[in-house]
């Protein structure tokens, strides 16, 4: 009988023990959300326009900006509400490189190409910022993004491919393809940036672009290479221009009329000539 | 080390006959061995303690192949034995092996012995078949094998074989995939690198590989068996990462009739924001044995049926199965067997969860999901002892599938269908050598309008050797020569080296290493498959080359009493051409309008590497027992050095358990370390997975009765993307023998 009493015994402290534990239950529900609002301050939505949605990316520049990495889309935003729509999107828990307010072309999958706005933690930039969502947080909020319509809404577009030669740099974060009626003389310019592209593959042979533009004449068709540790947009560093073909080394001029889809505006980038910060 | 033929058809003229030739051999040669005189050994098998007759014990004569069962009265007869002086070993489960040495037959005579055996609950040593296909104590294999007998299967109370299966160390599932020290992963069913065996015949199915753990009853099963490391040298192809061997019982002596109840409800999740369904949430099962022989004729059938309600939406299953099996027994200890099978299998399909706030839900469109497999599988075999140092086994082997879903109607389907025929060899030339040999053929065929019609097969030719160089040493080299063949389509051919030491330096210690190869030829679905659905589209790859592998392992095995062993194994295993599902379009997270592109690839060199400690252990008058399994991964693919998918770093497996008189309780906890990577929704929440489950016993005269609660401590998981594990749930049972 002694024998019994003490596994009796034994079993009850077993039982104790477990009660008295933290229990551990493993999964349980928690709603990782990213959620703000999307300001639209310039222009008005395109006839053509199928839907808008704000998507959380994990990686970007994507390599292709046709298929890019994304982990939760909003659903479609109300543009109807106003300015300013307030979205929230379900993801997982990690870093998000990019969150970006897409416009859907009628009869045309999403693309990056119709990238209205993103997150760029604060105003002072016009580069995209991270969000973080984890288990400690699990909610995102304030992350509010300013769009504008205007992006894609022209007439025209300019096209080409841009080609690159030597080592990329290892700290390269972002390429901006920029467009301007004529090339910046101060700082303050840069900002003025209205023709850009954010999605151009880094790290690759070749790629191609093409970006609307409302028509007249371009000066300066630029590629500006964007580094991990930048810290302000004067460290943007041009890297390639379009060429003008009678002049080569200076850059080419553009001229496209309403309606035309201007192509062979090509880029080269020589890396072995560039000087980084 | 594979070597590419291109030339089927020298081949196949060529093997033509050697097997005959090899045939002729082993039959001459035996039966020149029946000149000599012979006498008989007949006896009686007694329990130590109380002097009951015992039927059904195995009785084999030491350095022959001959052997006996004691009958319902527990006598025995061997006849045929040629004059001398032998030594037998009687071994039934449930009781310590016993050993009668200097037994003489002489000329015409009938030499008389009593077999005295001891009832215990553990055998550490026990016969197994599937490490040197021939039986042979698993002390003296230089394979790491582990084994769960009879009562452990039934102590375990579990409704399918899979989960008896998760008790075996180094042996974990994904969903219903079996991983053999990792060597899976996950594949959606479509390849598996364990070769699973039903009495040593494969039960793959022919077209895709896939296994179903319903094709037979737990009750069935005598013994299973899991070889760990590649085992192509004996086997062939599918058994690069280890073999399981489930062994059903043999027709008893005595009629026995076993009925099982089990019924069970699923508790409801813990999170009131997951419940889902207002109904309770149920399973039950029930089966029906009965087993008799009758002279020399044994017969074995058993019927069952599984239903449950499942744990999610669309959850839900009905299974049928049935079996049969007939024996018969030759005078000279040769016997025949016929078995047959039959499963159905019609459920829903749980595709994953859509919202991670109701991760037992499908998606509205997906409620619809369902699938419906049926399986038959027939198997006869004939041993035939040709003399007292040589046998023959001849084996034909027919496996038929049937599958079907809500995208893929029954009708698109015709049955996958494997044909098999092997002759095996046993020989024993001299006293300190034992010989294997065989040659196995397989013919497979698969046809959907998916895939179209593809058929292939594959012809093995094998041999491997034994030699005891000093009574506590023994070296086992082998080879393996098979050639597989798609009609019209690709050839290859491979050879698969392996080699064994066994050594005892000690009684209570067992030294082992091994190093062999091993490989497996990909299915018809892998290479033909060319599907598309609304979310998925899966391209045909016919140039798939077999997927192959290098194991080494060591292992130490000590006894600390004869009650109390540990073990220690050290294992590698590094493959070649790794078949890997190829995705190839990365738009798949949370996507709506994309589909996902998939395709079948040799991809990977990969390697995978660990620990796995073992200890198994009875104390205080037996009343103490416990089983502890931990095994250490480390698994990455060599091109990249990243982890290989749905493999976790740890698992391990406690079962202490208290046995007093006439009840048991157990408790048993399952530990997977958190699965580093996946392929789809890779940043989605995991955890590792620490289930406990606790199961009262009580026996009382003919009955078994069982209250279980498993995954008591109601712990939420996921082995797979968007699919919660078993979630906790009550199970009443009741077992009886008649």
């Amino acid at each position: 009988m002694k024998k019994y009493y003490l596994l009796l015994l034994s079993i009850a402290l077993l039982v104790v023990l477990i009660i008295r534990c933290e229990i551990d239950h493993g999964l349980y529900p928690v709603r990782y959300t990213i959620k703000g609002k999307v300001i639209f301050f310039k222009g008005s939505p395109p006839a053509n326009t199928d839907r808008v949605e704000v998507f959380a990316l994990k990686e970007f520049p994507p390599k292709d900006p046709q298929n890019f990495l994304y982990l939760g889309q909003s659903g479609a935003l109300n543009l109807a509400a106003g300015n300013e729509v307030n979205y929230e999107i379900q993801v997982s828990p990690t870093t998000y490189q990019l969150i970006a307010v897409l416009w859907k072309e009628k009869g045309h999958d999403w693309s990056l190409t119709g990238l209205l706005g993103f997150y760029t933690g604060g105003l002072t930039t016009i580069l995209p910022d991270s969000v973080i969502v984890s288990r400690d947080q699990p909610v995102a909020d304030s992350v509010d993004i300013f769009a504008n319509w205007e992006v894609v809404s022209k007439e025209s577009a300019i096209s080409g491919r841009i080609t690159y030669e030597g080592q990329w740099p290892e700290d390269t974060q972002l390429l901006l393809l920029a467009i301007y009626k004529a090339k910046p003389t101060s700082d303050i310019s840069y900002l003025l940036l209205e023709n850009v592209d954010y999605t151009q593959p880094i790290f690759a042979d070749s790629s191609t672009y093409r970006l609307p533009v409302n028509s007249g004449v371009y000066n300066y068709v630029v590629l500006f290479w964007v580094g991990k540790k930048i810290k302000k947009l004067t460290d943007l560093v041009a890297i390639g221009v379009y060429e003008s073909p009678e002049n080569p080394g200076s850059p080419g001029r553009v001229s496209v009329s309403a309606g035309e889809d201007k192509s062979n505006i090509d880029i080269h980038v020589n890396f072995n000539t560039i000087q980084f910060p | 080390m594979a070597i590419i033929l291109m030339k089927p058809r020298f081949v196949k003229t060529r093997f033509i006959p050697i097997f005959w030739v090899s045939l002729l051999v082993s039959i001459s040669v035996c039966c020149s061995l029946f000149a000599a005189d012979r006498g008989s050994i007949q006896g009686a098998v007694r329990d130590a303690k109380t002097g009951k007759k015992l039927a059904g014990v195995n009785i084999q004569i030491e350095g022959t192949v001959l052997g006996a069962s004691s009958d319902a009265e527990g006598n025995f007869i061997i006849r045929r034995v040629p004059v001398g002086t032998y030594s037998l070993k009687a071994t039934m489960i449930g009781y310590r092996a016993v050993q009668v040495p200097n037994v003489q037959v002489l000329p015409q005579d009938r030499a008389s012995v009593v077999i005295q055996m001891v009832e215990s609950p553990i055998n550490f040593d026990p016969l197994i078949v599937t490490a040197d296909k021939t039986k042979k104590e698993l002390d003296l294999t230089p394979n790491s094998v582990s084994v769960l007998s009879a009562p452990e299967i039934r102590d375990r109370h579990a409704l399918r074989v899979d989960q008896v299966l998760e008790a075996v160390p180094g042996v974990y599932f994904v969903r219903e995939q079996v991983n053999i020290r990792g060597s899976t992963g996950f594949t959606i069913g479509a390849a598996n690198r364990t070769l699973l065996l039903l009495d040593e015949v494969p039960v793959m199915a022919s077209d895709t590989g896939e296994f179903n753990w319903d094709l037979l009853p737990v009750l069935d099963i005598e013994q299973i068996e899991v070889v760990k490391g590649a085992g192509s040298a004996l086997w062939g192809t599918a058994a690069l990462g280890g073999v399981i061997n489930i062994i059903s019982k043999a027709p008893t002596e005595q009629g026995k009739t076993m009925v099982r109840l089990m019924a069970g409800e699923y508790d409801q999740p813990r999170y009131e924001e997951w419940r889902w369904s207002k109904t309770p949430l149920q399973f039950g099962r029930i089966d029906v044995s009965h087993s008799r022989r009758v002279g020399p004729l044994g017969i074995r059938f058993s019927l069952g049926r599984h239903v449950s309600t499942g744990y999610t939406e669309v959850g839900d299953f009905r299974r049928f199965n049935a079996t049969g099996r007939l024996s018969y027994y030759f005078r000279d200890g040769s016997s025949w067997t016929l078995y047959t099978a039959y499963n159905y299998n019609a459920g829903g399909i749980f595709v994953g969860w859509d919202d991670p706030q109701k991760p037992f839900q499908v998606k509205p469109a997906n409620r619809n999901s369902r699938g419906e497999i049926k399986m038959a599988n027939f198997y006869t075999k004939y041993n035939w002892i040709l003399s007292p140092k040589a046998a023959l086994r001849f084996r034909l082997s027919y496996l038929m599938t049937l599958m079907g879903n809500e995208f893929i109607k029954s009708a698109d389907f015709n049955p996958g269908r494997g044909f098999g025929a092997e002759i095996q060899g046993h020989w024993l030339p001299f006293e300190k050598a034992e010989f294997t040999y065989g040659a196995e053929f397989k013919w497979d065929t698969g046809s959907t309008k998916y895939f179209g019609d593809h058929q292939g097969y594959t012809i093995g030719l094998y041999a491997q050797t034994e030699l005891r160089l000093r009574s506590n040493l023994r070296f086992s080299p082998g080879l393996r020569y098979d050639r597989y063949q798609l009609i019209d389509g690709l050839a290859q051919s491979l050879l698969s080296p392996r080699v064994g030491i066994n050594y005892k330096p000690f009684e209570s210690t067992v030294l082992r290493a091994s190093a062999g190869s091993g490989f497996r030829a990909a299915t018809i679905a892998e290479r033909y498959l060319d599907f598309e659905n609304k979310s998925v589209i899966i391209e045909a790859n016919p140039n798939l080359k077999a997927e192959s592998s290098w194991s080494y392992d060591f292992g130490w095995r000590q006894y600390m009493t004869p009650k109390w062993f540990f073990e220690i194994g050290a294992f590698r295993n590094d493959f070649d051409n790794l078949i890997e599902v190829d995705l190839r379009q990365s738009q798949i997270e949370f996507a709506k309008d994309i589909r996902v592109a998939v395709r079948f690839q040799n991809l990977l060199a990969a390697r995978i590497e660990g620990l796995e400690l073992t200890s198994t252990g009875h104390w205080w008058s037996d009343h103490l027992r416990l089983q502890a399994t931990a095994t250490l991964l480390k698994h990455r693919d060599l091109a990249t050095g990243e982890p290989l998918t749905y493999r976790p770093n740890t698992i391990a497996y406690v079962n202490p358990s208290i046995h007093f008189r006439h009840w048991e309780l157990h408790a048993e906890y399952r530990y997977a370390s958190r699965i580093e990577k996946v392929k789809l929704f890779q940043y989605d929440d995991r955890v590792p997975q620490k289930v406990w489950n606790f199961r009262f016993i009580y026996h009382v005269a003919n009955l078994d009765l069982q209250l279980a609660v498993n995954n008591a401590l109601d712990y939420y998981y996921t082995q797979i993307e968007r699919t919660m594990g078993e979630i906790r749930n009550f199970t009443i049972g009741i077992t009886g023998e008649f």
